[in-house]
Protein backbone atom coordinates (compact mmCIF):
# COMPACT_ATOMS: atom_id res chain seq x y z
CA UNK A 1 0.00 0.00 0.00
CA UNK A 2 1.08 3.65 -0.60
CA UNK A 3 1.23 6.03 2.02
CA UNK A 4 -2.16 7.86 0.98
CA UNK A 5 -3.65 4.65 1.67
CA UNK A 6 -2.45 4.18 4.57
CA UNK A 7 -3.21 7.58 5.74
CA UNK A 8 -3.96 7.37 9.58
CA UNK A 9 -5.58 11.14 9.48
CA UNK A 10 -5.90 13.55 6.27
CA UNK A 11 -3.54 16.44 6.89
CA UNK A 12 -4.33 18.05 3.78
CA UNK A 13 -5.89 21.52 3.76
CA UNK A 14 -5.83 24.96 4.62
CA UNK A 15 -3.96 25.78 8.40
CA UNK A 16 -2.51 28.41 10.12
CA UNK A 17 0.19 28.77 12.97
CA UNK A 18 -1.14 29.89 16.25
CA UNK A 19 1.54 31.79 18.10
CA UNK A 20 0.94 31.36 21.30
CA UNK A 21 4.40 30.41 23.06
CA UNK A 22 7.96 32.02 22.08
CA UNK A 23 6.13 35.39 20.70
CA UNK A 24 8.65 37.84 20.57
CA UNK A 25 11.32 35.42 19.05
CA UNK A 26 8.47 34.48 16.14
CA UNK A 27 6.24 37.20 15.12
CA UNK A 28 8.79 40.06 15.22
CA UNK A 29 12.38 39.61 14.58
CA UNK A 30 14.23 39.54 17.97
CA UNK A 31 16.99 41.46 18.88
CA UNK A 32 20.76 40.76 19.21
CA UNK A 33 21.14 38.38 21.93
CA UNK A 34 18.06 37.21 22.22
CA UNK A 35 18.60 33.41 22.16
CA UNK A 36 16.48 32.08 24.85
CA UNK A 37 15.36 28.59 24.66
CA UNK A 38 17.69 27.61 22.08
CA UNK A 39 20.41 25.02 23.97
CA UNK A 40 22.53 26.84 21.83
CA UNK A 41 26.30 25.90 22.24
CA UNK A 42 29.68 28.76 22.42
CA UNK A 43 30.32 28.33 18.41
CA UNK A 44 26.26 29.53 17.98
CA UNK A 45 26.94 31.70 20.01
CA UNK A 46 29.53 33.72 18.69
CA UNK A 47 28.14 32.95 15.52
CA UNK A 48 24.95 34.67 16.02
CA UNK A 49 26.82 37.41 17.84
CA UNK A 50 28.99 38.68 14.96
CA UNK A 51 25.90 37.83 12.09
CA UNK A 52 24.75 40.55 10.33
CA UNK A 53 21.57 40.25 8.55
CA UNK A 54 22.49 42.64 5.62
CA UNK A 55 25.60 40.71 4.94
CA UNK A 56 23.33 37.39 4.52
CA UNK A 57 20.23 39.52 2.43
CA UNK A 58 23.82 40.96 0.23
CA UNK A 59 24.85 37.32 -0.27
CA UNK A 60 21.20 36.24 -1.74
CA UNK A 61 20.90 33.84 1.43
CA UNK A 62 17.45 35.78 2.80
CA UNK A 63 15.93 32.23 2.80
CA UNK A 64 18.17 30.69 5.48
CA UNK A 65 15.55 31.17 8.15
CA UNK A 66 12.91 29.36 6.02
CA UNK A 67 14.87 25.84 6.48
CA UNK A 68 13.01 22.88 7.13
CA UNK A 69 14.35 23.16 11.15
CA UNK A 70 12.84 26.50 11.77
CA UNK A 71 9.96 26.89 8.97
CA UNK A 72 7.09 25.35 11.30
CA UNK A 73 7.80 27.67 14.13
CA UNK A 74 7.60 30.75 11.63
CA UNK A 75 3.86 32.72 11.71
CA UNK A 76 2.50 31.17 8.18
CA UNK A 77 -0.35 29.45 7.07
CA UNK A 78 0.55 25.65 5.36
CA UNK A 79 -1.62 24.65 2.43
CA UNK A 80 -0.87 20.56 2.48
CA UNK A 81 -2.22 18.17 -0.50
CA UNK A 82 -1.18 14.74 -1.43
CA UNK A 83 1.30 15.47 -4.82
CA UNK A 84 1.39 11.53 -5.08
CA UNK A 85 0.01 8.90 -3.82
CA UNK A 86 3.45 8.61 -1.86
CA UNK A 87 4.37 12.17 -1.48
CA UNK A 88 2.99 14.68 0.92
CA UNK A 89 2.98 18.95 -0.47
CA UNK A 90 3.37 21.27 2.49
CA UNK A 91 3.90 24.62 1.50
CA UNK A 92 3.82 28.60 3.70
CA UNK A 93 2.56 30.98 2.32
CA UNK A 94 5.66 32.97 4.41
CA UNK A 95 8.88 32.37 2.48
CA UNK A 96 6.91 30.74 0.02
CA UNK A 97 8.13 27.26 0.66
CA UNK A 98 7.61 23.49 -0.15
CA UNK A 99 8.83 20.93 1.31
CA UNK A 100 8.28 17.42 -0.01
CA UNK A 101 6.96 14.38 2.42
CA UNK A 102 7.86 11.25 0.97
CA UNK A 103 6.84 7.60 2.07
CA UNK A 104 9.30 6.04 -0.28
CA UNK A 105 12.54 6.54 -0.25
CA UNK A 106 13.66 10.04 -2.07
CA UNK A 107 16.02 10.40 -4.35
CA UNK A 108 19.90 11.51 -3.28
CA UNK A 109 20.29 14.80 -4.55
CA UNK A 110 22.59 17.75 -2.92
CA UNK A 111 21.86 19.36 0.19
CA UNK A 112 19.04 21.72 0.18
CA UNK A 113 16.96 24.52 2.70
CA UNK A 114 14.13 22.10 2.65
CA UNK A 115 16.63 18.68 3.02
CA UNK A 116 15.16 15.04 2.69
CA UNK A 117 12.01 13.87 4.09
CA UNK A 118 11.16 10.87 4.70
CA UNK A 119 7.68 9.87 6.04
CA UNK A 120 5.88 7.18 7.77
CA UNK A 121 2.40 6.47 9.42
CA UNK A 122 3.13 4.93 12.86
CA UNK A 123 -0.10 3.53 14.07
CA UNK A 124 -1.00 2.34 17.79
CA UNK A 125 0.76 -1.03 17.71
CA UNK A 126 -1.58 -4.35 17.78
CA UNK A 127 -1.65 -6.48 20.84
CA UNK A 128 -3.53 -9.95 21.58
CA UNK A 129 -6.63 -10.24 23.53
CA UNK A 130 -8.60 -13.17 25.19
CA UNK A 131 -11.80 -13.65 24.33
CA UNK A 132 -13.88 -12.85 20.85
CA UNK A 133 -12.63 -14.03 17.94
CA UNK A 134 -11.08 -13.65 14.93
CA UNK A 135 -6.76 -12.76 13.92
CA UNK A 136 -4.81 -10.18 13.54
CA UNK A 137 -6.35 -9.36 10.10
CA UNK A 138 -9.84 -8.52 11.65
CA UNK A 139 -8.56 -5.81 14.00
CA UNK A 140 -10.10 -2.71 13.25
CA UNK A 141 -8.26 -0.39 10.99
CA UNK A 142 -6.53 2.16 13.21
CA UNK A 143 -8.18 6.12 12.46
CA UNK A 144 -5.97 7.69 14.51
CA UNK A 145 -1.57 7.52 14.92
CA UNK A 146 1.12 9.90 14.04
CA UNK A 147 3.06 10.65 11.14
CA UNK A 148 6.92 10.25 11.47
CA UNK A 149 8.80 12.79 9.69
CA UNK A 150 12.81 12.41 9.38
CA UNK A 151 14.63 14.70 7.89
CA UNK A 152 18.66 15.09 6.73
CA UNK A 153 20.49 16.45 3.83
CA UNK A 154 20.23 20.30 4.89
CA UNK A 155 22.01 22.76 3.73
CA UNK A 156 22.99 25.59 6.77
CA UNK A 157 20.30 28.09 7.90
CA UNK A 158 18.91 29.94 11.03
CA UNK A 159 17.04 29.06 13.69
CA UNK A 160 16.14 32.45 14.34
CA UNK A 161 16.20 35.71 12.22
CA UNK A 162 19.18 36.97 14.69
CA UNK A 163 22.12 34.73 13.50
CA UNK A 164 21.38 31.38 15.44
CA UNK A 165 22.68 28.94 13.58
CA UNK A 166 22.24 25.22 12.22
CA UNK A 167 24.75 23.57 10.71
CA UNK A 168 24.67 21.39 7.76
CA UNK A 169 24.68 17.94 9.86
CA UNK A 170 21.24 19.33 11.42
CA UNK A 171 19.24 16.10 11.42
CA UNK A 172 15.03 16.59 12.18
CA UNK A 173 12.80 14.61 13.42
CA UNK A 174 9.18 15.26 13.87
CA UNK A 175 5.80 13.93 14.90
CA UNK A 176 2.79 15.39 13.37
CA UNK A 177 -0.80 15.20 15.41
CA UNK A 178 -3.68 15.55 14.46
CA UNK A 179 -6.31 16.22 17.28
CA UNK A 180 -10.16 17.51 16.80
CA UNK A 181 -12.54 18.57 19.53
CA UNK A 182 -15.47 19.26 18.25
CA UNK A 183 -16.75 23.23 18.82
CA UNK A 184 -12.85 24.28 19.13
CA UNK A 185 -11.46 22.98 16.26
CA UNK A 186 -9.13 20.78 14.40
CA UNK A 187 -5.01 21.08 15.82
CA UNK A 188 -2.07 20.25 14.09
CA UNK A 189 0.68 19.83 16.50
CA UNK A 190 4.17 19.45 15.55
CA UNK A 191 6.69 18.11 17.63
CA UNK A 192 9.64 18.90 16.65
CA UNK A 193 13.56 17.34 18.05
CA UNK A 194 16.13 19.39 16.37
CA UNK A 195 20.02 17.81 16.71
CA UNK A 196 22.84 19.55 15.66
CA UNK A 197 25.92 18.49 16.46
CA UNK A 198 27.74 21.49 15.73
CA UNK A 199 26.10 24.23 17.32
CA UNK A 200 23.06 22.91 20.18
CA UNK A 201 24.70 21.34 23.08
CA UNK A 202 21.08 19.11 23.55
CA UNK A 203 18.06 18.52 21.90
CA UNK A 204 16.22 21.00 21.04
CA UNK A 205 12.85 20.73 21.15
CA UNK A 206 9.88 22.38 20.25
CA UNK A 207 5.75 21.92 19.16
CA UNK A 208 4.15 24.35 17.06
CA UNK A 209 0.37 23.94 16.56
CA UNK A 210 -1.91 24.69 13.70
CA UNK A 211 -5.61 25.15 13.49
CA UNK A 212 -7.80 23.84 10.68
CA UNK A 213 -9.06 27.26 8.08
CA UNK A 214 -12.71 26.45 6.12
CA UNK A 215 -10.39 27.51 2.98
CA UNK A 216 -7.49 29.60 1.42
CA UNK A 217 -8.85 33.24 1.92
CA UNK A 218 -6.44 34.01 4.14
CA UNK A 219 -3.17 32.57 1.74
CA UNK A 220 -1.01 35.23 1.39
CA UNK A 221 2.48 34.48 -0.27
CA UNK A 222 5.85 36.88 1.11
CA UNK A 223 9.41 36.37 -0.17
CA UNK A 224 11.46 35.42 2.23
CA UNK A 225 13.30 38.14 4.51
CA UNK A 226 15.41 38.60 7.51
CA UNK A 227 13.87 41.94 8.55
CA UNK A 228 10.62 41.37 8.85
CA UNK A 229 8.54 38.04 10.96
CA UNK A 230 7.30 36.50 7.61
CA UNK B 1 17.89 -55.38 34.95
CA UNK B 2 14.94 -54.93 36.83
CA UNK B 3 16.47 -51.78 37.57
CA UNK B 4 16.18 -51.62 33.54
CA UNK B 5 12.50 -52.22 33.53
CA UNK B 6 11.35 -49.59 36.30
CA UNK B 7 13.21 -47.33 34.19
CA UNK B 8 11.33 -48.27 30.77
CA UNK B 9 7.78 -48.59 33.25
CA UNK B 10 8.27 -44.98 33.96
CA UNK B 11 9.59 -43.95 30.59
CA UNK B 12 6.39 -45.25 29.37
CA UNK B 13 4.66 -43.20 32.29
CA UNK B 14 5.97 -40.00 31.25
CA UNK B 15 5.78 -40.66 27.95
CA UNK B 16 2.31 -40.90 28.45
CA UNK B 17 2.57 -37.78 30.62
CA UNK B 18 4.19 -35.86 28.15
CA UNK B 19 1.84 -37.09 25.55
CA UNK B 20 -0.93 -35.78 27.18
CA UNK B 21 0.34 -32.47 28.72
CA UNK B 22 0.89 -31.58 24.79
CA UNK B 23 -2.42 -32.60 23.58
CA UNK B 24 -3.76 -30.62 27.01
CA UNK B 25 -1.58 -27.86 25.80
CA UNK B 26 -2.27 -27.90 22.17
CA UNK B 27 -6.26 -27.83 23.03
CA UNK B 28 -5.63 -25.25 25.12
CA UNK B 29 -3.63 -23.16 22.53
CA UNK B 30 -6.22 -23.70 19.70
CA UNK B 31 -8.82 -23.13 22.79
CA UNK B 32 -7.39 -19.50 22.83
CA UNK B 33 -6.71 -19.25 19.58
CA UNK B 34 -10.24 -19.39 18.82
CA UNK B 35 -10.99 -17.13 21.33
CA UNK B 36 -8.49 -14.59 20.74
CA UNK B 37 -9.53 -10.94 19.03
CA UNK B 38 -6.64 -8.62 18.28
CA UNK B 39 -7.09 -5.08 19.14
CA UNK B 40 -5.19 -1.53 19.05
CA UNK B 41 -2.82 -0.87 22.38
CA UNK B 42 -3.40 1.62 24.35
CA UNK B 43 -0.13 2.95 25.50
CA UNK B 44 1.35 2.74 28.51
CA UNK B 45 1.86 6.25 30.14
CA UNK B 46 3.51 5.51 33.14
CA UNK B 47 7.34 6.88 33.99
CA UNK B 48 8.98 10.05 35.34
CA UNK B 49 9.11 12.57 32.76
CA UNK B 50 11.28 15.65 32.47
CA UNK B 51 9.95 18.92 30.61
CA UNK B 52 12.30 19.10 27.81
CA UNK B 53 10.80 22.11 25.41
CA UNK B 54 12.65 24.87 24.56
CA UNK B 55 9.88 27.23 23.78
CA UNK B 56 8.37 30.11 26.40
CA UNK B 57 11.67 29.30 28.52
CA UNK B 58 11.46 32.75 30.23
CA UNK B 59 8.00 32.05 31.25
CA UNK B 60 8.18 28.83 32.09
CA UNK B 61 10.87 29.94 34.40
CA UNK B 62 11.02 33.25 35.87
CA UNK B 63 7.81 33.76 34.66
CA UNK B 64 6.05 36.25 31.97
CA UNK B 65 7.22 39.66 31.59
CA UNK B 66 4.30 42.27 33.30
CA UNK B 67 1.80 43.12 30.98
CA UNK B 68 2.59 40.79 28.63
CA UNK B 69 -0.43 39.20 27.10
CA UNK B 70 0.71 38.53 23.46
CA UNK B 71 -0.63 35.68 21.90
CA UNK B 72 -3.71 35.13 24.42
CA UNK B 73 -7.02 35.33 23.14
CA UNK B 74 -8.18 37.19 26.06
CA UNK B 75 -11.74 39.38 26.43
CA UNK B 76 -11.33 42.83 27.20
CA UNK B 77 -13.08 41.94 30.59
CA UNK B 78 -10.00 39.79 31.03
CA UNK B 79 -7.60 42.29 30.21
CA UNK B 80 -9.18 44.90 32.53
CA UNK B 81 -8.54 42.59 35.53
CA UNK B 82 -5.31 41.42 34.26
CA UNK B 83 -4.00 45.22 34.18
CA UNK B 84 -5.47 45.58 37.94
CA UNK B 85 -3.38 42.83 39.09
CA UNK B 86 -0.01 43.41 41.24
CA UNK B 87 2.08 40.65 42.18
CA UNK B 88 1.50 41.46 45.80
CA UNK B 89 -1.62 39.89 45.15
CA UNK B 90 -0.37 36.74 45.88
CA UNK B 91 1.26 38.08 48.77
CA UNK B 92 -2.64 37.52 49.91
CA UNK B 93 -2.99 34.00 52.22
CA UNK B 94 -6.23 33.58 50.13
CA UNK B 95 -5.37 34.16 47.19
CA UNK B 96 -1.53 32.10 46.74
CA UNK B 97 -2.65 29.22 44.81
CA UNK B 98 -4.38 30.47 41.86
CA UNK B 99 -1.89 30.85 39.35
CA UNK B 100 -1.64 26.82 39.24
CA UNK B 101 -4.11 25.75 38.05
CA UNK B 102 -4.24 22.40 35.99
CA UNK B 103 -3.31 24.30 32.76
CA UNK B 104 0.37 24.98 34.75
CA UNK B 105 1.33 21.88 33.52
CA UNK B 106 1.81 23.32 30.12
CA UNK B 107 3.34 26.31 31.35
CA UNK B 108 5.89 25.31 33.60
CA UNK B 109 9.50 23.36 33.35
CA UNK B 110 8.45 21.15 35.66
CA UNK B 111 8.74 17.21 35.15
CA UNK B 112 6.20 14.42 36.47
CA UNK B 113 5.45 10.86 37.41
CA UNK B 114 2.36 9.05 35.24
CA UNK B 115 0.70 6.13 37.07
CA UNK B 116 -1.73 3.82 36.81
CA UNK B 117 -4.38 3.08 39.12
CA UNK B 118 -5.96 -0.74 38.13
CA UNK B 119 -8.87 -2.89 39.07
CA UNK B 120 -7.74 -5.37 41.53
CA UNK B 121 -9.70 -7.72 39.88
CA UNK B 122 -10.51 -7.29 35.58
CA UNK B 123 -6.53 -5.22 35.89
CA UNK B 124 -8.25 -3.00 33.93
CA UNK B 125 -7.11 0.64 34.08
CA UNK B 126 -9.37 2.58 36.34
CA UNK B 127 -7.15 5.96 35.95
CA UNK B 128 -4.18 7.63 34.84
CA UNK B 129 -2.75 9.65 37.31
CA UNK B 130 -0.08 12.65 36.91
CA UNK B 131 1.75 14.33 39.97
CA UNK B 132 1.42 17.49 41.11
CA UNK B 133 4.41 19.62 41.41
CA UNK B 134 4.81 22.24 44.67
CA UNK B 135 2.01 24.54 43.51
CA UNK B 136 0.19 22.30 40.82
CA UNK B 137 -2.63 20.00 42.58
CA UNK B 138 -2.22 16.09 41.39
CA UNK B 139 -4.40 15.00 38.50
CA UNK B 140 -6.62 11.96 38.55
CA UNK B 141 -7.68 11.11 34.59
CA UNK B 142 -10.78 8.86 35.48
CA UNK B 143 -10.88 6.23 32.19
CA UNK B 144 -14.18 4.00 34.11
CA UNK B 145 -16.31 6.13 32.06
CA UNK B 146 -17.84 7.76 35.26
CA UNK B 147 -20.12 10.97 35.38
CA UNK B 148 -18.64 14.21 35.86
CA UNK B 149 -20.21 15.85 38.45
CA UNK B 150 -23.29 17.71 38.29
CA UNK B 151 -23.12 20.90 37.68
CA UNK B 152 -23.19 22.57 40.79
CA UNK B 153 -20.92 20.71 42.70
CA UNK B 154 -17.91 22.28 44.36
CA UNK B 155 -15.10 23.74 41.83
CA UNK B 156 -11.76 22.69 43.01
CA UNK B 157 -8.11 23.78 41.81
CA UNK B 158 -7.88 19.92 40.59
CA UNK B 159 -11.30 20.22 39.19
CA UNK B 160 -12.30 16.17 37.43
CA UNK B 161 -10.58 14.98 34.84
CA UNK B 162 -12.22 12.29 32.32
CA UNK B 163 -10.09 10.36 29.24
CA UNK B 164 -10.60 8.16 26.62
CA UNK B 165 -8.19 6.98 24.16
CA UNK B 166 -8.09 7.96 20.76
CA UNK B 167 -5.55 5.66 18.60
CA UNK B 168 -2.06 6.59 20.53
CA UNK B 169 -3.62 9.47 22.40
CA UNK B 170 -5.31 10.00 25.89
CA UNK B 171 -7.91 12.59 25.67
CA UNK B 172 -8.46 14.22 28.79
CA UNK B 173 -10.88 16.99 29.98
CA UNK B 174 -11.13 18.92 32.97
CA UNK B 175 -13.90 20.66 34.40
CA UNK B 176 -14.92 21.79 37.73
CA UNK B 177 -12.13 23.83 37.99
CA UNK B 178 -12.19 26.69 40.73
CA UNK B 179 -11.01 30.24 39.00
CA UNK B 180 -7.89 31.50 39.40
CA UNK B 181 -5.47 32.46 37.18
CA UNK B 182 -4.54 31.59 33.44
CA UNK B 183 -1.13 32.82 33.48
CA UNK B 184 1.27 34.00 36.24
CA UNK B 185 1.00 37.70 35.12
CA UNK B 186 -2.40 38.16 35.66
CA UNK B 187 -4.57 37.07 33.34
CA UNK B 188 -7.86 35.81 34.84
CA UNK B 189 -9.50 32.35 34.30
CA UNK B 190 -12.92 31.44 35.73
CA UNK B 191 -14.97 28.33 36.68
CA UNK B 192 -16.60 27.80 34.03
CA UNK B 193 -12.76 27.14 31.70
CA UNK B 194 -12.55 23.78 30.45
CA UNK B 195 -8.97 22.08 29.69
CA UNK B 196 -8.42 19.50 26.84
CA UNK B 197 -5.53 18.17 26.80
CA UNK B 198 -4.28 15.57 24.36
CA UNK B 199 -1.43 13.42 25.57
CA UNK B 200 0.50 11.38 22.86
CA UNK B 201 3.35 9.78 23.67
CA UNK B 202 6.20 8.57 20.76
CA UNK B 203 9.15 6.44 21.87
CA UNK B 204 10.33 8.37 24.88
CA UNK B 205 8.51 11.27 23.93
CA UNK B 206 5.45 12.53 25.43
CA UNK B 207 3.63 16.08 23.72
CA UNK B 208 0.64 17.21 25.53
CA UNK B 209 -1.50 19.54 23.16
CA UNK B 210 -3.62 21.79 25.64
CA UNK B 211 -6.80 23.12 24.32
CA UNK B 212 -8.08 25.47 27.00
CA UNK B 213 -11.80 27.42 26.37
CA UNK B 214 -13.05 29.86 28.45
CA UNK B 215 -16.64 31.70 27.84
CA UNK B 216 -15.80 34.59 30.55
CA UNK B 217 -12.41 35.53 29.67
CA UNK B 218 -10.77 34.02 26.23
CA UNK B 219 -12.29 34.50 22.97
CA UNK B 220 -10.96 31.86 21.41
CA UNK B 221 -9.31 28.85 22.65
CA UNK B 222 -6.21 29.09 23.95
CA UNK B 223 -3.85 26.22 22.78
CA UNK B 224 -0.35 25.67 24.15
CA UNK B 225 2.01 22.82 23.77
CA UNK B 226 4.58 21.10 26.20
CA UNK B 227 6.98 18.31 25.61
CA UNK B 228 8.16 15.78 28.11
CA UNK B 229 11.47 13.62 27.73
CA UNK B 230 10.59 9.88 29.44
CA UNK B 231 13.50 9.03 32.23
CA UNK B 232 13.27 4.99 32.04
CA UNK B 233 16.44 4.53 33.38
CA UNK B 234 16.92 7.32 36.11
CA UNK B 235 15.57 8.25 39.51
CA UNK B 236 12.62 10.48 40.48
CA UNK B 237 14.97 12.89 41.37
CA UNK B 238 16.34 13.00 37.68
CA UNK B 239 13.33 14.98 36.04
CA UNK B 240 13.15 18.87 37.84
CA UNK B 241 9.65 18.92 39.86
CA UNK B 242 9.37 15.06 39.62
CA UNK B 243 9.70 14.71 43.41
CA UNK B 244 8.41 17.69 45.04
CA UNK B 245 5.74 17.86 47.44
CA UNK B 246 2.50 18.35 45.25
CA UNK B 247 0.49 20.80 47.45
CA UNK B 248 0.60 24.77 47.45
CA UNK B 249 0.54 25.50 50.83
CA UNK B 250 -0.59 29.02 51.71
CA UNK B 251 1.45 31.17 53.98
CA UNK B 252 1.84 34.41 55.63
CA UNK B 253 4.92 35.35 53.98
CA UNK B 254 5.23 39.47 53.89
CA UNK B 255 2.63 40.26 56.46
CA UNK B 256 4.27 43.84 56.16
CA UNK B 257 3.49 44.25 52.71
CA UNK B 258 0.20 44.54 52.28
CA UNK B 259 -1.06 45.73 56.19
CA UNK B 260 -4.92 44.70 55.79
CA UNK B 261 -5.11 46.25 52.09
CA UNK B 262 -6.49 44.33 49.25
CA UNK B 263 -3.32 44.86 46.47
CA UNK B 264 -4.57 46.14 42.97
CA UNK B 265 -4.45 49.08 40.68
CA UNK B 266 -7.74 50.43 40.44
CA UNK B 267 -7.34 51.46 37.07
CA UNK B 268 -5.56 49.63 34.00
CA UNK B 269 -4.08 53.34 33.32
CA UNK B 270 -2.74 53.64 36.36
CA UNK B 271 -0.72 50.09 36.06
CA UNK B 272 3.35 51.08 36.44
CA UNK B 273 4.05 48.27 34.09
CA UNK B 274 1.47 48.76 31.08
CA UNK B 275 4.76 49.83 28.93
CA UNK B 276 7.17 47.41 30.60
CA UNK B 277 7.26 44.77 27.41
CA UNK B 278 7.01 47.82 24.79
CA UNK B 279 10.12 49.41 26.55
CA UNK B 280 12.46 46.64 26.80
CA UNK B 281 12.06 44.75 23.32
CA UNK B 282 10.07 47.68 21.32
CA UNK B 283 6.95 45.27 20.94
CA UNK B 284 3.96 48.37 20.15
CA UNK B 285 1.03 47.79 23.07
CA UNK B 286 -1.30 46.77 20.79
CA UNK B 287 0.45 43.07 20.44
CA UNK B 288 1.78 43.49 23.81
CA UNK B 289 -1.74 43.53 24.98
CA UNK B 290 -2.71 40.90 23.23
CA UNK B 291 -6.16 39.43 22.00
CA UNK B 292 -7.05 36.36 19.29
CA UNK B 293 -5.64 38.91 16.82
CA UNK B 294 -2.41 38.92 18.29
CA UNK B 295 -1.81 35.13 17.86
CA UNK B 296 -2.17 35.11 14.14
CA UNK B 297 0.50 35.31 11.43
CA UNK B 298 -0.75 38.92 9.69
CA UNK B 299 -0.50 40.34 13.15
CA UNK B 300 2.75 40.62 12.26
CA UNK B 301 2.56 41.98 9.02
CA UNK B 302 0.04 44.93 10.61
CA UNK B 303 2.95 45.89 13.34
CA UNK B 304 5.77 45.49 10.90
CA UNK B 305 5.80 49.15 10.14
CA UNK B 306 5.96 50.14 14.02
CA UNK B 307 8.54 47.57 15.06
CA UNK B 308 12.41 47.99 14.61
CA UNK B 309 14.50 45.36 17.22
CA UNK B 310 16.08 47.14 19.46
CA UNK B 311 19.67 47.74 19.21
CA UNK B 312 20.92 46.94 21.99
CA UNK B 313 22.06 43.32 23.05
CA UNK B 314 20.35 41.44 25.25
CA UNK B 315 20.19 42.17 28.88
CA UNK B 316 17.01 40.20 30.10
CA UNK B 317 16.04 36.78 30.02
CA UNK B 318 18.49 35.76 27.08
CA UNK B 319 19.97 32.73 27.62
CA UNK B 320 18.34 29.74 29.60
CA UNK B 321 17.33 26.40 27.58
CA UNK B 322 14.99 23.36 28.64
CA UNK B 323 15.49 22.86 31.93
CA UNK B 324 13.90 20.03 32.77
CA UNK B 325 16.47 17.38 32.85
CA UNK B 326 18.28 17.56 36.31
CA UNK B 327 21.89 16.89 34.55
CA UNK B 328 21.69 19.87 32.48
CA UNK B 329 21.50 22.67 35.41
CA UNK B 330 19.81 26.23 34.65
CA UNK B 331 22.95 27.64 35.91
CA UNK B 332 24.97 25.92 33.88
CA UNK B 333 23.37 26.57 31.01
CA UNK B 334 22.65 30.63 31.45
CA UNK B 335 26.61 30.20 32.07
CA UNK B 336 27.57 28.91 28.94
CA UNK B 337 25.31 31.74 26.97
CA UNK B 338 27.73 34.30 28.81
Amino acid sequence: MNGKAQALFDPSGDWVALVTQDWRYRMVVPGPGQYSGIPLNLAAKQFADNWKAADYTAAGKACAAYGAPALMMAPTRLRISWQDDNTLRVETDAGQQTRLLHFRDPAPGAASLQGDSKAQWLAPPLVMNFGGGGGPSAAPAPKYGVLRVSTNNLQAGLLRKNGVPYSDKTILQEDWMLNSLPGAGEYLTISAIIKDPEYLRADYYVAPVFVRESDASKWQPAPCTLTAAR
Amino acid sequence: MHGVSINTQNRRHADSGIKWRRGGLLAAVVCLMLQTSWARAEVDLSGTYAAVQGEDTQIRTEGPDFADYTGIPLSDEARAAALSYTPSTISEVDRQCVPYKIHYLLQAFWGFRVWATTDPISGKVVAWNYSGTTDRQPTTIWMDGRKPPADTALATPGGFTSGVWKGNTLVATTTHLQDGLLTRNGVPASDKEVVTMFLTRVDNVLTITGVIQDPVFLTAPYVLTNVFSALPNQGFGSAIGASLPATCMPAEEVPSVLNGKVPSYLSPDLNPNLNTVSSLYNIPRESTLGGEQTMYPQHSDQIQSKYRPPAAYCTVSCCGAAMGLGNLGYAKQVLQCK
